[in-house]
């Protein structure tokens, strides 16, 4: 990647050199063209002076009347010329001497004159007495030239001259703007330092998108941080009432074959508990956090999946998504959340889940079962972590807890109802 | 100059007095020019400019001793006006002074 400054030189720069080239042949041909057209029109109405005092005597010979001729056209290589052809017969300017012009038909054109002239040429057809009479004049423009030459040399050094004024100005302008900056990069280095917690979002609107976006990601680390040591804690919490068990198994020294089983069997639980942590642990650290959640592709996965570890019990399990619900979260949080609560209400079911989902403001998901329920005294301490309602169906209890996490960290609401189906209904609203 | 060419001069003169533009001096100066009898006026004028440089006042071809000599005047950048004759066949000067 090139530097960032390089290209707004290298950009402007030719830019300006486009415009100030662009401006410089335009001006020049345009202060040329007006000289020229004024030089033409002059010459214009010295060519029909000529054809006014054009006269034809007795003898049948063309002359013009002096008077009405200019001293220009009298002096020698004076720069100013006419030629007129009538009836065969030239009548030359006597300024022209003995120079002959090189007379062609086109309305203007240029050509060396005498004496080292450049000249302009007028030409006209025009019809007197019957009889066709061309007229050209012409006028030396070394002089226009000359100061032409001037003006363009001179515009040229001016264009020169602001562009480069105005290349270091952008250069000042530039580092300034770089200069602005500085303070974002000694910030990350302070961050990397463990001096910081976040950036400072007082910075150019040009970067504020990139250290809003740092914050985020801040904070969301913080965040992860935060539940995976709650994970840590639930492993813990989980892992302790097995190993107290075991604990005292150990001390009943009478206890034979019987404690042997007991003791295989607890030491099971806490394998399965590990694993499962183990899981989540690898689960929340593969690739990048999702973005966005699309419950209409998740969820129908995810009914598959229960639908297949509850096999034996034959649910029925039914869900209603509005169209194109789409929630911007992490797609693990959400995935964590609803296999949670439709888990758990697989778990408790006669038959009958039934699972609703709408997305007009946040996201609202309504889990309903068929199942014994549960009294309204126990409904307040159901998210308690360790708590366990009924201990007959296996579990650890944490499920609700880690849901609860999840509704905190997006500032959701979760609610316990009797469902009319007969069991629990679960309502979460997550802004 | 050989005989030939002076019997050219002759008849040149003639025919240009024969004509009603004999006091059309540019037509003369043209004409015998393109006979080759007197060097195109820019070649006297490139001579002239060795001598004095300026701006050409006035041009004037003259007849002088069966010689066809150019009278020039010349303004310097002085501001002063000189007058230079050359022989209008060969580019010779002939006389320089300050008028």
């Amino acid at each position: 990647m090139k530097s960032l400054q390089v290209r707004l030189y290298v950009g402007l720069g030719a830019a300006l050199t486009l415009l100030m080239l662009s401006l410089w042949w335009l001006s020049t041909t345009g202060v040329n063209q007006i000289g020229e057209q004024m030089m033409l029109s002059r010459m214009e109405h010295d060519g029909e002076a000529l054809l006014a005092s054009l006269q034809k005597d007795e003898s049948g010979e063309w002359s013009l009347k002096a008077a009405h001729v200019g001293h220009i056209y009298q002096r020698v290589f004076s720069g100013h010329y006419y030629l007129i052809e009538v009836e065969g017969q030239q009548l030359r300017s006597r300024s022209l001497w003995d120079y002959s012009l090189n007379i062609l038909t086109p309305l203007q054109y240029h050509q060396s004159g005498p004496d080292n002239q450049d000249l302009l040429l007028w030409y006209a057809d025009f019809q007197l007495n019957e009889q066709s009479v061309k007229i050209w004049v012409a006028e030396d423009i070394t002089a226009l030239q000359n100061s032409l030459n001037y003006f363009s040399q001179l515009f040229a050094f001016a264009c020169l001259l602001m562009l480069g004024g105005i290349l270091l100005l952008q250069r000042w302008v530039v580092k300034r703007s770089f200069l602005s900056l500085q303070p974002v990069i000694n910030e990350l280095e302070a961050l990397s330092e463990g001096d910081l917690s976040s950036l400072s979002t007082e910075v150019p609107q040009e970067v504020k998108p990139l250290v809003e976006e740092v914050n985020r990601l801040l904070h969301l680390l913080a965040q992860r941080l935060q539940r995976s040591r709650n994970a840590m804690g639930n492993l813990a919490h989980s892992l302790k009432h097995p190993l107290n068990l075991l604990v005292q198994l150990a001390e009943q020294k009478a206890a034979g074959s019987h404690l042997k089983q007991e003791l295989s069997q607890h030491t099971q639980q806490i394998q399965q508990l590990m694993e499962r942590e183990l899981k989540r642990a690898r689960l929340a650290g593969s690739g990048l956090p999702g973005q966005h959640f699309e419950v209409g592709d998740e969820l129908p996965t995810l009914v598959e999946l229960l639908k297949r570890i509850y096999q034996k019990k034959a649910l029925e399990i039914h869900y209603e998504i509005d169209c194109c619900c789409e929630y911007t979260a992490d797609r693990n949080d959400m995935l964590e959340l609803l296999g949670n609560l439709l888990d758990n209400a697989c778990k408790w079911a006669q038959q009958q889940v039934v699972c609703k989902i709408s997305c007009q403001q946040g996201m609202v998901m309504t889990i309903e079962d068929d199942g014994e329920g549960c009294d309204s005294a126990l409904l307040s301490r159901l998210t308690e972590r360790g708590v366990r309602i009924d201990e007959s169906v296996q579990g650890s209890g944490l499920g609700l807890a880690i849901v609860n996490d999840i509704i905190e960290l997006y500032q959701g609401e979760i609610n316990f109802q009797q469902s009319a189906l007969g069991g629990l209904q679960v309502t979460v609203l997550l802004p | 100059m050989g005989r030939l060419s002076q019997l050219i001069t002759v008849v040149v003169v003639v025919l240009i007095s024969a004509q009603s533009v004999a006091d059309d001096d540019q037509s003369r100066a043209l004409q015998l020019r393109q006979l080759g009898e007197i060097l195109p006026l820019e070649e006297i004028l490139a001579i002239s400019r060795q001598q004095i440089d300026g701006h050409i006042l006035e041009v004037e071809l003259e007849q002088e001793k069966g010689r066809v000599i150019y009278e020039i005047e010349i303004l310097d950048h002085k501001g002063r006006v000189w007058e230079l004759k050359f022989d209008a066949a060969n580019g010779d000067i002939l006389k320089r002074e300050q008028e």
